[in-house]
């Protein structure tokens, strides 16, 4: 009897063992395709740095594929929306820009970063200060001087009213006491490029990626970046902060998951971020288009984006005050 | 010379060609489904280059660039409905030989014939003078690109089949609806009354296929109204165009591809615009004007020569300086540095190789989509055979899966149907639809550099003509604008 | 039978309106010109005035040559017309149905629905249609472009 009650017992716990496998193994993430909702236009930079990372990421997911979905409705809002209203089970991540942080504070949206946790934020572009080649001024301090003795003269292009180069600017009128004339170039970066080649503006803040080429060529010249460090790019570039002003405005695009994602499923995207990241394919795919990838990761890319929330909130709400 | 035949070598393996060809079809596949966009091919064979590798993925995404801007033509000769905005002029005449006049293997082949005149006569002047282009480009500021989309609004009063103050009507309508969401010139939102769509702007795909396909489908089912089906029987010889067309079409090819290399080389300008601004110099140019609308060769010749002539030309900016003239173009951009060819002015120093490849490259792929298309011609024109009890069925479906799929949104889909109603009734009314495509097309341009041109000269008009491009081309704008008024005086005054 | 100087007359108001509403918003949005370039509203304000300016061309021109228009006849209520009307409704409600109950299932029911309103009546071979269309659809852009199609709205 005893070798028959011993016999049920142990049926009964691998039984249990094997059920409880069994459970844990159907709640293996990821059983599916993960959908990446993109808030921005196919080509775009947005686009090609979340194929680009979502394609690396692919290797380490094996047969689940990650589906990327562009929906640019909205100015990108309504893509974003639907990430932060998505079921919160891993399957639906999508992109955020650095408008996430400036939006709310211009009246376009709810959405915050709180919204959202991140997984990975690839690119933070700094803003550039860039001019031609054979300016007059050389240095930071050089530039502001002339502006100081030339107000309203000088032309920035930026990539339209309210985003993030036009802000940046503004930044940098505000923290120099200087005036310069915008000039907006909706279509992005690539037109500043074209403008500045035929010298039709005088300069501009922007990230530098698109004008690589003709840095490089010798036409333009950099004269000092709003980063917190030196970009791999151009090393021989001081930051604002080396010069004194401390003032860092970068233009980030984040990989995200719902708020409220459980633990676990954040835990799998985030090391397999991390692992794509410190790979040689990764800093080349970026580095070969201009861009100086990081590896801002998980909770880093949280306070990230929190950090530039609250300082987009207060330079906003100052900017609006003038008017 | 060496460099050359280094590029050839490395260039042409079975892989390669392969892996072109197959590209090639996958572009005039996009390019025919009106809805997938040439940007949303490429963006998705985008990673897929990198596990081909080097050359092989050069290659493919140029192959899918030119399938693509091809293979609009064929739904737009055969269905009345343009499979990629550029396009959009082609229906106007390839509609009406195809299926008016029961001619759509002569539509279909005169269409590739110009589109692979039209690519490989712009790589030819990519290859010979770029760096001349690449200058002419440079120079196009805020107002110069202003008046060349109001030379290409002007032409309004000249392409508009139908009454032409109607066609004016339609016109302003279409570049009001340009303005509709968040001006990046003021950060202001405009007639979006709070609605989170509206705010990023009307898309202008939905309301193409709309007007296009949608309406075309009502306009169909009234006038196969009780008719029976009857089988048509086209006997196609020769897929390449007659000698007598060929000859007619020449100098059509010519103009259109030379006006569309130059609109391909000013970076910001496309395909949509240079098509248009093609056909009516093609119609301005022509003797005999009567058959425009009606099936004339050198409409078809004029817009797809015009469109694809764009490629050659947008890589000319692109290589020599670094600077993508569209989205496509930013792309190949993106794909060619992570490959590690730099363009830029050192490219043509430092990677002569590399450069003989992509010239070499562009003509193959312009080839190898000729070829394609001239093969497909008699399985294409199969589909004038379809009873229209099927097809269009079919064509709805279609337009609601490619406008769905374009930008993945749900208002899109409404926006076409209601383009769709309003264009049946514009048709009723004799108001021109082409009007409407015009002005969504050119009103961002022409508002958005005519607003920086101000900001740029604190207000002051000068600006626009102080600038000898500008001046021109807004001086070519109210010639062309005032046509219809002073034509037929000076018709009676030759006369007489 | 309506006339197409009914239909121009219908036209000129519709468009005089339209424009007449959007110079109005347009001013609101601010059109003076500033050394900071013009405001938002001086551009779409000139194309509201254009268009009441067109319209009123449109207006007198009609008027003036009446005669002729009259004589033009714009064929809006005959059965080929109806079964455009017919058409029209079924693919609204065809667009409507397919954020409702799904892609595939709408598309079914539409392409069976247009081809009988058009006039097919050989069941089999509108089934053998549908299912190789829609077959061809999935293969293509659901496993192959990997592009969503609307789905239920029960489902997720």
């Amino acid at each position: 009897m005893r070798k028959y009650q011993a016999l049920l017992a142990a049926v009964a716990v691998s039984m249990g063992l094997v059920g409880s496998t069994a459970a844990l193994a159907a709640d293996q993430y990821p059983s599916k395709d993960i959908t990446v909702i993109i808030p921005k236009n196919p080509g775009g930079g947005t686009d090609t740095t979340a194929r680009g990372i979502i394609n690396l990421m692919q290797e380490d997911f094996g047969t689940v594929k990650f589906v990327p979905v562009n929906k640019p409705d909205g100015n990108g809002i309504v893509g974003m929306q639907e990430v932060a209203k998505a079921k919160p089970d891993g399957y639906t991540l999508g992109m955020v820009t650095v408008e996430l942080a400036m939006f709310p504070h211009q009246g376009k949206t709810d959405l915050t970063y709180k919204d959202f946790e991140s997984i990975i934020a690839p690119i933070a572009a700094p803003a550039a200060l860039i001019v031609p080649a054979d300016a007059p001024y050389n240095t930071l301090n050089e530039f502001v001087d002339y502006l100081k003795k030339n107000p309203g003269k000088v032309m920035m292009g930026n990539s339209g009213v309210g985003a993030i180069w036009h802000v940046a600017t503004l930044a940098f009128e505000k923290q120099f006491g200087v005036k310069v004339k915008h000039i907006p170039y909706p279509k992005g970066t690539a037109d500043i490029a074209a403008a500045m080649a035929g010298k039709h503006i005088d300069g501009t803040l922007a990230d530098p990626s698109s004008f690589k080429t003709q840095v490089e060529a010798g036409n333009l010249k950099i004269l000092a970046v709003m980063a917190d460090s030196r970009t791999n790019l151009f090393p021989n570039v001081p930051t604002f902060k080396e010069l004194g002003f401390d003032i860092a405005i970068r233009a980030w695009a984040t990989l995200v998951a719902p708020k409220g994602t459980p633990k676990e499923v954040l835990d799998v995207l985030r090391n397999s971020a991390k692992k794509v990241s410190e790979k040689k394919e990764y800093v080349d795919y970026f580095l070969k288009q201009g861009i100086d990838p990081t590896k801002i990761i998980g909770e880093d890319a949280n306070e990230m984006m929190k950090k530039d929330d609250l300082m987009f909130g207060e330079f906003l709400a100052e900017i609006a005050k003038q008017k | 010379m060496e460099s050359i035949i280094d590029a050839l070598v490395q260039l042409v393996s079975f892989t390669n060609i392969a892996l072109l060809i197959l590209s090639t079809a996958l572009g005039i596949f996009i390019g025919a489904m009106p809805g997938l966009s040439v940007n949303m091919g490429l963006a998705l064979l985008f990673p897929v280059t990198f596990k081909v590798g080097g050359l092989g993925g050069i290659i493919m995404l140029l192959g899918i660039y030119c399938g693509a801007i091809y293979g609009g033509s064929i739904t737009a000769i055969l269905l009345k409905t343009p499979g990629t905005p550029a396009s959009a002029a082609t229906t106007l005449d390839g509609y009406p030989m195809a299926i008016t006049n029961g001619q759509p293997g002569r539509a279909l082949s005169i269409s590739t014939t110009a589109s692979t005149f039209g690519g490989v006569f712009s790589t030819f002047c990519l290859i010979c003078c770029a760096p001349l282009l690449a200058m002419v480009a440079l120079q196009f500021s805020k107002p110069e690109y202003f008046a060349l989309a109001i030379f290409g609004i002007s032409m309004i009063t000249s392409v508009s089949p139908g009454s032409i103050v109607k066609g004016i009507i339609g016109c302003i309508i279409g570049l009001w609806i340009a303005t509709i969401g968040t001006d990046a010139m003021s950060g202001l939102d405009r007639f979006a009354f709070d609605s989170l769509y509206l705010k990023g702007g009307v898309s202008f795909m939905p309301i193409l296929i709309g007007l296009f396909a949608i309406t075309q489908v009502f306009i169909n089912v009234e006038d196969n109204f009780g008719k029976k089906y009857e089988k048509k029987d086209f006997k196609i010889d020769n897929v390449l165009p007659s000698m007598a067309d060929f000859s007619l079409t020449l100098p059509t090819l010519v103009r259109s591809s030379c006006i569309g290399t130059f609109i391909g080389c000013v970076p910001g300008t496309g395909g949509d615009i240079s098509s248009w601004i093609c056909y009516n110099q093609a119609k301005t140019w022509a003797k005999d004007k009567s058959q425009f609308g009606k099936g004339d060769p050198r409409g078809i010749a004029a817009s797809e020569s015009g469109n694809n002539s764009i490629v050659g030309g947008a890589f000319i900016p692109m290589l020599t300086l670094g600077i993508p003239g569209d989205g496509a173009t930013a792309i190949i951009l993106g794909a060619l540095m992570v490959h590690g060819i730099q363009p830029g002015p050192m490219l043509f120093t430092n990677n002569a190789v590399d450069v003989y490849m992509i010239f070499i490259g562009m003509m193959l792929a312009n080839i190898v989509m000729g070829a394609m298309g001239l093969s497909l011609i008699k399985l294409f024109t199969k589909v004038t055979n379809v009873p229209m009890v099927i097809l269009l069925p079919i064509i709805v479906v279609m337009a609601m899966i490619g406008t769905y799929s374009y930008n993945n949104s749900v208002p899109d889909v409404f926006v076409m149907l209601g383009a769709g109603l309003i264009g049946y009734f514009m048709h009723k009314f004799d108001m021109g639809v082409p009007g409407v495509i015009i002005g969504i097309i050119l009103g961002k341009l022409a508002e958005e550099n005519f607003t920086g041109s101000l900001m740029m000269s604190d207000g002051s008009l000068s600006i626009f003509v102080t600038s000898p491009i500008c001046f021109v081309f807004l001086l070519l704008a109210l010639v062309s604008l005032l046509s219809p008024m002073y034509k037929p005086m000076l018709k009676s005054l030759f006369k007489s | 039978m309506a006339n197409m100087r009914n239909c121009n007359l219908l036209v000129s108001v519709v468009t005089g309106i339209v424009g007449a509403l959007i110079a109005t918003t347009s001013y609101s949005y601010g059109i003076e010109v500033t050394m900071y370039g013009p405001g938002a509203g001086f551009w779409p304000f000139f194309l509201g005035l254009s268009l009441l300016i067109v319209a009123a061309v449109l207006l007198f021109d009609t008027i003036r040559n009446s005669g002729k228009y009259v004589l033009e006849p714009v064929v809006l209520s005959n059965p080929g017309n109806i079964a455009a009307y017919h058409m029209m409704a079924l693919v609204c409600g065809y667009g409507v149905t397919m954020f409702v109950i799904g892609f595939y299932p709408s598309t079914f029911i539409f392409m069976f629905a247009a081809m009988y309103m058009l006039g097919l009546r050989n069941y089999k071979l509108m089934l053998a249609v549908v299912l190789l269309f829609l077959g061809f659809i999935f293969l293509v852009f659901t496993q192959l472009l990997n592009i969503f199609l609307p789905l239920p709205f029960f489902i997720d």
